[in-house]
Order: structure tokens, then sequence, then C-alpha cells
């Protein structure tokens, strides 16, 4: 396969390289070459989900968790990439991050950065078609049902999920 | 195969006493042990003294900072040199055929390694086997021979780069021979045991006058009475009979009598990092680094070590250091990890640090598992419902090296009663060598297997003489308090309560009702109940702690344990408020190196004069112990730290004599010490006047347990106290040397007292589980949940509760989804992932319908429990039950997947 030129955004920065392999994975571009380790490395099969990250085609489209231990580099191209390491900002945490520590969501936290990502895209549909309350954890159970988890058995991070969701203005009708 | 004591006297190998070789790092000359970096917590991760509003190290994870050993690499670390080679293990995939050689001549030239080790590179360079790695097998299998166990390693290939690697291993991976080339097959060896094995033989006479037989390793032998040799022997070898005529069908006592073969399969731990690490051996001095994330620092250290033992090896090792990096999960498959070795082994044959990162497949291959069981349990119990006597038979495949399995079926062993008080027990556990991968340490630590057998045993029983099965329990579990009839003294309290809550609750007591409903349903409907006990610690407990405040009133707790995600930072970050008034701010984990001020020499010969001397100095992580033994030792250098620093300092600013405030006259209150008639002053106050005059700011401690603690007078300061430690060293402030305090008038253990007094700690847990089987394909759903523990005094809630989460969704793998064949076929064959290997998902573990019981502390002084590994084991043994309830087929082999449950019924 031919190489690319590599030219996207990541957490709001603008990433280029020349002459990359189209088929390097993101996982492996972020953490062996940017050295950006916060999205982690777990089945490389893309069954587990640790490795999600949320990708935009332009700013104003979709947030989509997508696994990046199976999303060649040449499908990112141009796109826009967020990452763990994207989501606080200037003010602090993010909510999700803030009610992942509150309840206690994670143990280890090998898999904490993907169901963040996963999380984080599942806002970005709610602010975009908000649903009934009822339907929370039906849609919860929907972003994050197959992200694996060994340590905790899902109870703290669905449940900070769920809180964000419902404190958060405009996304349950 | 079914074997009795008798029909093996003519195969048996000569047996080896039993014996626990205590790690010594300080007796390794010119060895420097481990250091580790810290996690610096939020300020705002606490909650008050004593609580947490999370996770001190919280803050690094949710943000995806570097803490775990596979997001390092040699150039993150200060002083190592920024390039690195990237190292693959290859691996045998077979162990019925001889590997002729490695052959790489289909991969293309790109992918070819620039080096490679073999098993002659290691002969010709005399690189030893470690002892302290229990020496069976090579760790890489010399050319031409039959893999000792599928998965064995055969050669370390190195590369410049991790795509590289990553590429080279996937085109292998791909290829039939995997790389090397297979010769002629040749048929498996016999199985054999790894020794030693554990046998208790019990027999316990129903008039409390008369003494009790108890024959055990523990209790002095004989651990192999069938083989007939002393009067000792045969004298446990009547009991076996005795016990065998009791379980006879046909028994003279009228006993009704269940006797059935339970098997559990092969589960990998699957924590969700892979195994990784980075090495370098510093020529310039001869150090090897090592960073691993790692449950047992210690062994790791000392078994790179003992690579480079031999005076011929000329490798160039003199030294080893370890940094232990935070690990992405454990469930003890990283203790006693062989990575390590092959870390240091492969730094030995580079100019430039290394690294491994195995993926997936390559951690399914090469990591330790659960042990794949059989139980052979024979179960009596008179008309009265009250269990009589008991068989049981363990066989635990430890595949092709024995690591931690002795240890493993001797805690099978004691679990081998379940929960109950049956005056007859004839118990025989054996771990196996076999060519399977190697088996170990994973949460539960044989009890799992143990427990699945009883419980179900038990729920037979019940049905057979039509007692409910709840009731039967009831009338049977140990009181608090009792003797275990496999040794330990002290049962736990709270398991007839927990039978009383499970069978009150609506689960239960519906249960014939919506069974019955079901039968119209296009599913089947069951409920089943298991109760268990774990030992929490390992009835030989050892703590480093060290606690040292700054002249700001910053307290760091530094220790040799680490935090695989159950909470043990947060939980001695906590621990330091009872005696300091506040939390610490800092907690160092996976520390060694420090604690080499204490000067400590271990044997478990008895030094009594000797204030160096203690049985135990480092010890895994491991056994649930961090919540009763490493919270014990920094509570105890926070008392040591309050009494000769603080207190003393506080008198001063109070201007009164020694004598006249104590520490039964202070309390901490709003962060301040307090006492009648003076003002309180504010803990940085005191720690600035500790400073500032000289006084103790730092308490460094070691603490053994067996069944109580070790306790000394220490004089400091010409006052003597009396502190539940072993060892002591201090530092004053303004001083750079430590001064280590000599203990006196210690109440110390013998080996003999340690293994008499039997000082393991239990907790119990129950479980009520409802399931609906589907009638057409047999697949299991978990509907509702009762989950049940007595955890003692709680330290933090939401850790507790989060353990107990997880042991349930573990449970629930271990009973219906997690599966890897045990031999050809399974993960030692390279192809496993998780595209196969089912961990539960959130839609499997009946999420918010599981009400989790964590019953009230039995006193004020109730213990906290570790219940990380007690939680676990009734959960799958309740679910078995509940199939069995629905289907009316009695199953005696985990994972139920539909396809087992299809075979055997048809809805």
């Amino acid at each position: 396969m031919e190489p690319i030129d590599l030219a996207f955004t990541l957490n709001g920065e603008a990433i280029s390289r020349k002459a990359m392999p189209a088929d390097m994975m993101l996982v492996d571009f972020l953490r062996e070459e940017l050295g950006l380790t916060g999205t982690k490395f777990c089945c490389g099969i893309a069954v587990c989900r640790v490795c999600t990250v949320s990708v935009a085609r332009t700013e104003s489209a979709h947030q989509v968790a997508i696994r990046s231990c199976t999303t060649p580099l040449k499908d990112i191209n141009g796109h826009i990439v967020t990452t763990v390491e994207g989501l606080a900002d200037k003010d602090g945490l993010h909510p999700l991050q803030d009610a992942f520590l509150e309840n206690f969501s994670f143990q280890c936290g090998y898999c904490c950065p993907g169901f963040l990502m996963g999380a984080y895209a599942l806002l970005d549909k709610l602010r975009r078609q908000p649903i009934p309350k009822e339907a929370v954890d039906a849609a919860i159970e929907d972003a994050v049902g197959q992200h694996i988890c060994r340590c905790t058995g899902y109870v703290r991070y669905h449940r900070a999920i769920r809180q964000v969701v419902l404190s958060t203005p405009g996304l349950v009708t | 195969m079914r074997t009795t004591r008798r029909e093996i006297l003519s195969t048996v190998v000569s047996g080896i006493a039993l014996s626990v070789t205590p790690i010594s790092l300080l007796t390794n000359a010119g060895m420097e042990a481990a250091k580790a970096a810290t996690v610096a917590p939020p300020p705002n991760w606490s909650d008050g003294p004593g609580r947490a509003r999370h996770r001190i190290d919280g803050l690094e994870k949710v943000t995806g900072e570097k803490v775990y050993a596979r997001d390092f690499h040699a150039r993150d670390l200060a002083g190592w040199p920024d390039q690195e080679d990237v190292v693959m293990v290859m691996r045998a995939p077979l162990a019925h055929r001889r590997i002729e050689d490695v052959d790489l001549s289909d991969l293309p030239a790109a992918l070819q390694p620039k080096a490679r080790v073999t098993a002659a590179d290691l002969e010709r360079d005399h690189v030893s086997i470690a002892k302290v790695d229990y020496p069976e097998g090579d760790y890489l299998l010399p050319m031409g021979k039959v893999p000792d166990y599928i998965g064995q390693a055969v050669a370390i290939l190195f590369y410049d780069d991790y795509f590289t690697m990553d590429r080279a291993r996937r085109e292998i991976r791909s290829q039939v021979q995997q790389g090397l080339r297979f010769g002629e097959e040749v048929p498996p060896g016999p199985e054999t045991y790894f020794q030693p094995e554990t046998s208790i033989i019990h027999a316990r006479s129903p008039d409390p006058k008369v003494r009790s037989e108890f024959l055990s390793q523990v209790t002095g032998g004989p651990v192999r009475p069938q083989e007939n040799k002393t009067a000792r022997d045969r004298e446990a070898m009547a009991w076996v009979d005795k016990i065998r005529a009791m379980l006879q069908p046909d028994n003279k006592d009228g006993f009704s009598v269940v006797s059935q073969s339970y098997e559990t399969q092969v589960v990998d731990p699957m924590f969700m990092e892979p195994e990784s690490g980075l090495s370098w051996l510093d020529r310039s001095d001869g150090t090897l680094h090592l960073l691993i994330g790692t449950q047992s620092p210690a062994y790791d250290v000392t078994a790179a070590v003992a690579l480079f033992a031999d005076p011929l090896c000329k490798l160039g090792v003199k030294n080893v250091e370890l940094i232990a990096a935070y690990p992405g999960g454990g469930f003890g498959g990283r203790d006693t990890s062989i990575l390590c070795l092959f870390l240091a082994l492969s730094a030995a044959y580079s100019d430039q640090p290394v690294r491994i990162v195995y993926d997936r497949f390559e951690q399914f291959q090469a990591g330790i598992k659960r042990h794949a069981s059989r139980c052979e349990v024979a179960l009596a119990a008179g008309s009265d419902g009250k269990l009589r006597a008991i068989r049981n038979y363990v066989y635990l495949n430890g595949g092709g090296r024995r690591n931690v399995s002795t240890y493993v079926a001797q805690v099978a062993g004691l679990q081998a009663t379940g929960a109950y008080a049956i005056p007859m027990a004839d118990i025989w556990s054996r771990a196996l060598r076999t060519r399977a991968v190697t088996a170990g340490s994973m949460r539960g630590f044989g009890s799992v297997q143990c427990l699945f057998a009883v419980e179900t045993a038990v729920d037979e029983l019940a049905q057979k003489i039509g007692v409910d099965p709840i009731e039967l329990r009831r009338r049977n579990v140990l009181a608090p308090g009792q003797t275990i009839d496999t040794g330990a003294p002290v049962a736990p309290p709270g398991l007839a309560e927990m039978c009383d809550r499970a069978a009150q609750h609506r689960l239960w007591r519906d249960r014939e009702e919506r069974r019955a409903a079901s039968a119209n349903e296009d599913y089947a409907y069951g409920v089943g109940f298991a109760i268990g006990m774990k030992n929490y610690g390992t009835g030989a407990n050892a703590a480093l702690d060290e606690v040292a405040i700054d002249a700001e009133g910053r307290i760091t707790v530094t220790t040799n344990v680490i935090d695989m995600g159950t909470g043990t930072a947060t939980t001695l970050a906590i621990a330091t408020a009872k005696y300091l008034g506040a939390n610490a701010t800092a907690v160092r984990t996976g520390y060694l190196r420090p604690f080499d001020a204490l000067k400590l020499e271990a044997s478990f010969k008895m030094q009594a004069d000797n204030p160096r001397w203690t049985p135990i100095i480092y010890e895994s992580t491991k056994a649930a112990s961090t919540s009763s033994k490493w919270v014990h030792g920094v509570e105890q250098a926070c008392k040591v730290l309050l009494q000769c620093g603080l207190l003393p300092a506080a008198r001063e600013i109070w201007g009164v004599a020694p004598g006249d405030v104590r520490l039964a006259d202070v309390l901490w209150e709003g962060g301040s010490l307090q006492a009648a008639g003076h003002e309180p002053l504010p803990l940085a106050a005191l720690a600035q006047h500790a400073h500032d005059r000289g006084h103790v700011v730092s308490a460094m401690i070691h603490a053994f347990f067996s069944g109580r603690w070790v306790e000394a007078d220490y004089t400091v300061s010409d006052e003597t106290y009396r502190w539940q430690i072993d060892a002591l060293s201090l530092l004053r402030a303004g001083q750079t040397e430590r001064e280590l305090v000599d203990r006196k008038n210690a109440r110390l253990f013998t080996v003999e007292s340690i293994w008499e007094g039997n000082g393991q700690e239990y907790g119990g847990s129950a479980c009520l589980a409802s399931v609906r089987v589907d009638r057409k394909t047999g697949e299991v759903r978990l509907e509702e949940a009762v989950h049940l523990t007595g955890a003692g005094k709680v330290l933090q809630q939401d850790l507790v509760e989060g353990q107990l989460e997880g042991c349930f969704a573990m449970g629930v793998g271990q009973a219906l989804l997690e599966y890897l064949p045990t031999y050809e076929g399974g993960a030692g064959d390279g192809l496993w992932n998780l595209h196969r290997y089912h961990v539960p998902l959130s839609a499997d573990v009946a999420l918010g319908r599981v009400e989790t019981v964590i019953l009230p502390p039995e006193s004020n002084d109730a213990p906290a429990r570790g219940i990380s590994e007690v939680g676990l084991v009734p959960v799958a043994p309740a679910i078995g039950n509940a199939v069995s309830h629905a289907t009316g087929v009695r199953f005696r082999q985990l994972p139920l997947t539909a396809e087992h449950v299809r075979a055997a019924w048809r809805g």
C-alpha cells in the first residue's frame, strides 16, 4: 500500500506527517509515534473497545466512537480525532471524568479512556437528538455495552454516565 | 480417572516435605532492590480524614497519564538511553512434537529479526534456572526437544522498532508452524504431581471431651499417609478407611450420600493490559533495570538476579533494580509471572534498553491461568440433615511449570469442606504437572474450584434427602469463631445470617411458583443458592510501610504493596487518619529499596536473640491482604510517628511534661490535636515544630502476622512503647541517617507455631441467583441476584462495593461464558483472543438487578476483612444450582454454555 501524507486534527491540534504507512493503525500511531498513551491497547481486534476514540468528519459532524486498533491512518486522514487527552480543558475535567472519579467507576483504570470516549460520543448524539428519560439506560447500553471491563462489573460506569446524561441540559426530553 | 489413596500406593514418588522458602532480598549480595514512581494525587481526592472522595490514583487514570508499564518507552525514563530494542518471545504452539529449529525462512526480509537468542545461548553463557522460580523446565526450549508444555518459549527475537516486530509477529502467527520447524510426534508423558501435596484428615468426635484427630502437614503430618511408612501414616489411613466406609452408598449408618465428580475449566485472568515491560542492562555498573506492572516486585528482582548467579556467567549483571508500574489489572495473573525473566534475559543480550509488549494473542498463550480442576466429592448427611462426612480429592491442572500451584492446592484444601462443620473429613489436594499452559495465582486461589464442587454437592444432597437447600446449609454452616475442620481456628461470622436473609428473600420464597409458571414459556426459570468462605491473607503475612511527615504536615506513605486496581493506594492514604488526623497526600507503592534500612534477615527458623530476624520480609500483593495487613502496618507507623514525633512536639508547645499528656489523652478533631485544657494544635503546626526540634518525622516498620501480630517493646528517647510490629527504623528531623530501634520482649513465632496456630483469617459470602434457560438454545441468562458478604469494618464503602461488583461479574464469566480447552486447541496455541474467549459484558451481569448486601460489622472492633476474593466464590455455584433448578438436570461441569446445557437438556 502506498504511503500517505497524513494531516488530521487531534485534540484541537493539527497533526501532519509525510509518507506514513497508510495501514498503520491509529492506536499505534498515537501511542508509538506521538507518545499519547492515554488511548489503550488490549485485544487489537476491535472487540474490547478499550482503544475507543471519537472521530468527526468535520467540526460540525457527529462524533463517532471508533476502535483505533483496527482503524488505519488512511481512514482518519482529514478528520477530527478526540482522545482522552483532549477531554479536559482549561476550566477543568470533562463532566464525564468528574463523574467517573466521584462514582469510583474504574479500578485498574485501563479501560477507562475507552469508556470515556464511548460516552463522549453518546453525549454528542444526545445533544443532537435528545431522548426520553426512560430511554437513557438503553442508550448507555447501546453506547458502551460492548466495552469490556474486567474489574468493576460495569455498575459504576453506567451509573456515572447516566448521572452526566441526566444532569446535562438538553440531552433528555 | 478416579484414584483413591489406596490405589496409588504403588505409583507414588517420594514426597518432598512441605517447605515455604521465604524470599530474602537482603541476602543477595550487591543487589539493588526496587523503586517505583509516585502518583501525586490531586488536592481534592480526599473527603476528610479517613474518607476518600475518589481514588487517590484516579486523576492520572481518568486523564490518560502514563501509569501502566505499557505506556513507557526507554526515552521516558530519566537516565535511560533513548533507543530501545523491541523483542518478541517465540513460543511453541504444541507439546506433542519435537521442535527441531526456529525457521523464519518464510518471513519477508524486512521482517527478519536483527538478532535472536535461543537455549543454546543460555547454555553457553551459563544462565541459571532461578531456584526461586521453582526449577522445572527450561526458559527457552532446547532445539530437538518436545516442549514441556504448550506455549513454552523457544526463542527471543530482537527488532529495531515496534512496528516491524508487530508485523513480524502477526506474520509468524499466521504460519502453520508459527516460525518453527516441527519434528516427529511424541506422545505426551504421564501426568505427575507437583510436590508437596496437601493432605488433611480430620476426625472430630461428637463428644467435646474427646480430642479430635487432625492429621495434616500443618500439625506435623503425615503428608503422604498412603505410603504407609510410619505408625502415623497407618493411623491416618485407618481414619481414611473409616471415612470411606461412612461414604459408601450402603453405609451402615444409614447416611444419605452424594458421590460425584465436578469439573471447572481453564480461565484466563484477562486483565485488560497485556503484560509489558522495559529492561536495560547498564553496563557501566552492571545494573539491570526493570520496569514491570507486577504484583510481585520482590520475586521479579530475586528471580532476575538468580538467572545470572552462576560464577561462570559473564553477561555482566551485578545488580537489579525494578520500577513497579501500576498494573492494568492483575487478579493474581501478575504474581510470579515469567515476563520478568524474559525482560532480564533480553536486556542481557542487548546493548540498549529492551521493550516487550505482548499483544492479546501472546497474553493468552503466555499468561498464567486459573487451574482447570476436578474435585471428586463424596458427602454424607444423616436423616437429621446434619453433614457427617466428606471426602474431597482435588486435582488442579498446573500445566508445565510449578509456579505457585502447590500453594493453590493448599488453599483449595483449606476450602474443601466449604463453609460447614463436618466432623469427618478426608481432604487430598494435588496440583498436576501436565503439558497445559502454566496455571498459578488467580483470584480465589483454588477456592473457586473447590467451592463449585462442594456447593453443587450440597445442593444435590439436599435434593436427595428432601430438605430445602438453604435449610440444609443453615443446619450445617459454621458458627462464628468455630474451628474450621481443615484446621484454621476461627470461622467468620455471618454465615447463618446469610442463609436466613437468602431464605427470606422473595427470589427464594417464590422460586417454585415462578419455576412452575415458566413451564409454558420459551424459557425455564430457576433459582440457586451457594455459600462459601475464603481465607484472606496467607496465614503468614508480612507488611512493609513507612509513614513520613514533612514540615508542612504533608504525609507520605511508602509501601511494598502495589495497587492493581483494588484501591490499595487509596486505602493506605486514608489509613493515616486514625493516628495522624489527616489523610496522606502521597502514596508510593511497589517500593522495596527504602526498606533496606530495616536490615532484616529472613529465615523460617526462629532467631529469638536476633532483632533483625523475621520469618518473611517481602510478600507479593495477593490474597486480599491490603485492608487488613498493610493498613495495620500504616496505622502502626502512624502511631509511632504520633507518639515519638508529634506528641513530644505538642507537649513542648503546651509546656507539659511527658507524663502529663499521653496517647490516651489526645484525639484529633478538625485536623487539630486536642487534649483537655490545652489549645488545639493543627497538624501543620505540630509538624513544623517537630521538624524544628528534631523529633521523629518518619517511621518505617515491618509487621508480621499469623493469627496475631508480632508485638514487641521499643525504646525511643528513653521511653518504652509496645507496638504490634517486629522491626522499626526512625528518621529524626535534620538527620540524614535513619536510626534502627531494636525490639525487646517480643512475642515472636516459631515455624511450628505458625503452622500449628494456623493463623488463617476467613470471610464469608453467599449468592442467590435466578436464571432463565432458553428451551431452544440452552442459553442461560442471569435474571436477578443477591450477593451477600461479611466485610466486617468497611474502610471505604465505594471500594468494597466495587470489589464485590467485580467479583460478581467474574463469577458470571466462570459460570457461563469463559472457556479455554485445556490442551491442544487451547490458549497455548497462540490463536486465542477475545473474539472467542468471552468475558462478561454489562448485559451479562444483570446490571441494576443485583443486590449487593454488605452485612453490618458484627461488633465495634470487627476487623476489616479482605473481600476481593471471597466475594467471588459463591457466584458460579449459585448460578449452576439455579440452572439445575430450572432444568431439572444436574450440571457438574463449568462453564454452562448454551452448547453444554443443550447437550444435556431438551427444554
